[in-house]
C-alpha cells in the first residue's frame, strides 16, 4: 500500500475546514456533470475502466461529415462541360442579336437619308461673318437622330 | 467473412493463413476504392471501425466522451488526407487508423494542461510498440487495448488503503448511488463525500508515479 504524506493515516480522520468544502464540491461537480479537477479525474477513471460506446446518431453524423457522397469526378466533368457550353452558347446569341440588331438599324427603311443641309437656310452666308449656322444644322440633324432611334425602337 | 464461417473453414482444415487472406480481401477491396476517391467505401470503413477505436483506442486515453469524439473527428479527417499513403499489409487496415489515432490521441494529451489517467508518455510508448509488435487481429488488438488501461486503473487502485479503493471502486467505477455507498461503508454520506475527496487524490498519486516508475 502507497503512504499519500499529504493525506491522514486513517482514511476517515476528521476532515479539516477546506477539505470539507472541496469535497462538497466534487460531489456537487459529480451530481451535476460540471467541470471540476477531481471530478473530471473520477470520469476519466470510469471511462478508462469501462468506456461507453460512442451513441450511433452521434458516429453517423461523424461519418456523414467526412464521408458524405461528393459528386464522382465523371460527374463534374460532365457538369463543368455543361455549364460551359451553355455560357458560350449565350454569348454566341447575344453576338447574333446584337449584330441583328446593327443590321436592322442600317437598314432600317424608316431611318432619315442623308441629305445636303441647304434646305435649311435660304440666305447665303459669307465666310468670317458671325451667324447661327452650325446651331441650326445641330437642331436640325438632333430631330433626325431621335426619330431614327424611336424608329428603331418602334415607338415612332 | 463471419466468425462462425471463418470458424467453419477451420474445422475443415483450411489453413489458418489461407483464412487471413479470405476475410481481408473484401476489406481491401474496400480500401482501394477509398483510395481512389469513393467516399461511400471510406464511409463503409468508417462504419466497420469507428466505434471500436472510439471505444478501445480514444475514449480510455483521453478520458472524456467529447474529447474523444473529437479525436475521432480527426482521425477521420487524417484518414481521408493520408489514406493514398497506405500501402496494403496482410494485417489489414485496422493497425493504421488505430496508429492514426493515437498519434491524434498524442497531440490531445500533449495540449492538456492537467493530466488523467493516461499521459502522452504512455501514449508515445504505446506508439513504439505498435510499430515492433506482429500483427493481430483486429478483435484481439481490441481486447488489449481495453485490458491495458482497465489492468492500469486495476494496478492503481491495488496500491490504495482499502477504504480509498472501495469508495473509487463503488461510487465511480460501479456508479453506485451516494447515499448507498456511503451506508455500505458505515459512515454519512457527508463523510462519505471527504473519503472519496481523499481517495482520488490518492489514486491521481498513485498513477502518476506508476507512470513515473514505467519511464524509467
Amino acid at each position: 500500500m502507497t503512504e499519500h504524506p499529504e493525506l491522514p493515516l486513517d482514511p476517515d480522520a476528521p476532515a479539516t475546514e477546506a477539505e470539507a468544502r472541496e469535497a462538497a464540491a466534487l460531489t456537487n461537480a459529480l451530481d451535476s456533470g460540471a467541470e471540476h479537477a477531481s471530478a473530471d479525474f473520477a470520469r476519466a477513471l470510469k471511462a478508462a475502466h469501462s468506456p461507453a460506446s460512442l451513441p450511433g446518431p452521434d458516429h453517423q453524423a461523424l461519418v456523414e461529415k467526412h464521408a458524405a457522397a461528393s459528386p464522382s469526378r465523371g460527374k463534374l466533368v460532365r457538369a463543368t462541360f455543361a455549364v460551359s457550353f451553355a455560357t458560350w452558347a449565350a454569348a454566341a446569341a447575344w453576338v447574333f442579336y446584337a449584330r441583328y440588331q446593327s443590321a436592322r438599324f442600317d437598314t432600317d427603311l424608316s431611318a432619315q437619308r442623308s441629305r445636303s443641309t441647304a434646305p435649311l437656310f435660304s440666305e447665303p452666308f459669307r465666310r468670317g461673318e458671325r451667324s447661327a449656322r452650325i446651331d441650326r444644322i445641330a437642331l436640325a440633324r438632333a430631330e433626325d437622330y431621335r426619330g431614327n432611334r424611336y424608329g428603331s425602337w418602334g415607338v415612332r | 467473412m463471419t466468425a462462425a464461417s471463418s470458424y467453419s473453414l477451420m474445422l475443415l482444415g483450411v489453413p489458418d493463413d489461407d483464412l487471413r487472406s479470405a476475410s481481408v480481401e473484401p476489406e481491401r477491396a474496400l480500401v482501394e476504392r477509398a483510395q481512389s476517391g469513393d467516399k461511400a467505401a471510406l464511409g463503409e470503413l468508417f462504419h466497420s471501425y469507428g466505434p471500436e477505436l472510439y471505444r478501445s483506442v480514444l475514449l480510455p486515453r483521453l478520458g472524456s466522451a467529447a474529447s474523444a469524439a473529437d479525436a475521432l473527428s480527426e482521425t477521420y479527417a487524417k484518414v481521408i488526407a493520408k489514406i493514398g499513403l497506405f500501402r496494403w499489409q496482410s494485417k489489414g487496415f485496422y493497425p493504421w487508423l488505430r496508429t492514426v489515432a493515437l498519434r491524434i490521441a498524442l497531440d490531445h494529451l500533449r495540449a492538456r494542461k492537467k493530466t488523467l489517467v493516461w499521459e502522452a508518455s504512455d501514449v508515445e510508448r504505446e506508439l513504439d510498440r505498435s510499430n515492433t509488435e506482429t500483427p493481430v487481429d483486429q478483435r484481439l488488438s481490441n481486447l488489449r487495448d481495453r485490458e491495458a488501461v482497465r489492468n492500469r486503473v486495476s494496478a492503481a487502485l491495488a496500491t490504495l488503503h482499502p477504504r480509498y479503493a472501495n469508495a473509487i471502486q463503488l461510487r465511480i467505477l460501479e456508479e453506485r448511488p451516494r447515499e448507498e455507498v456511503a451506508r455500505e461503508l458505515g459512515i454519512t454520506p457527508s463523510t462519505f463525500d471527504v473519503l472519496l475527496h481523499r481517495a482520488l487524490k490518492a489514486m491521481r498519486q498513485a498513477l502518476s508515479s506508476a507512470s513515473t516508475g514505467t519511464d524509467r
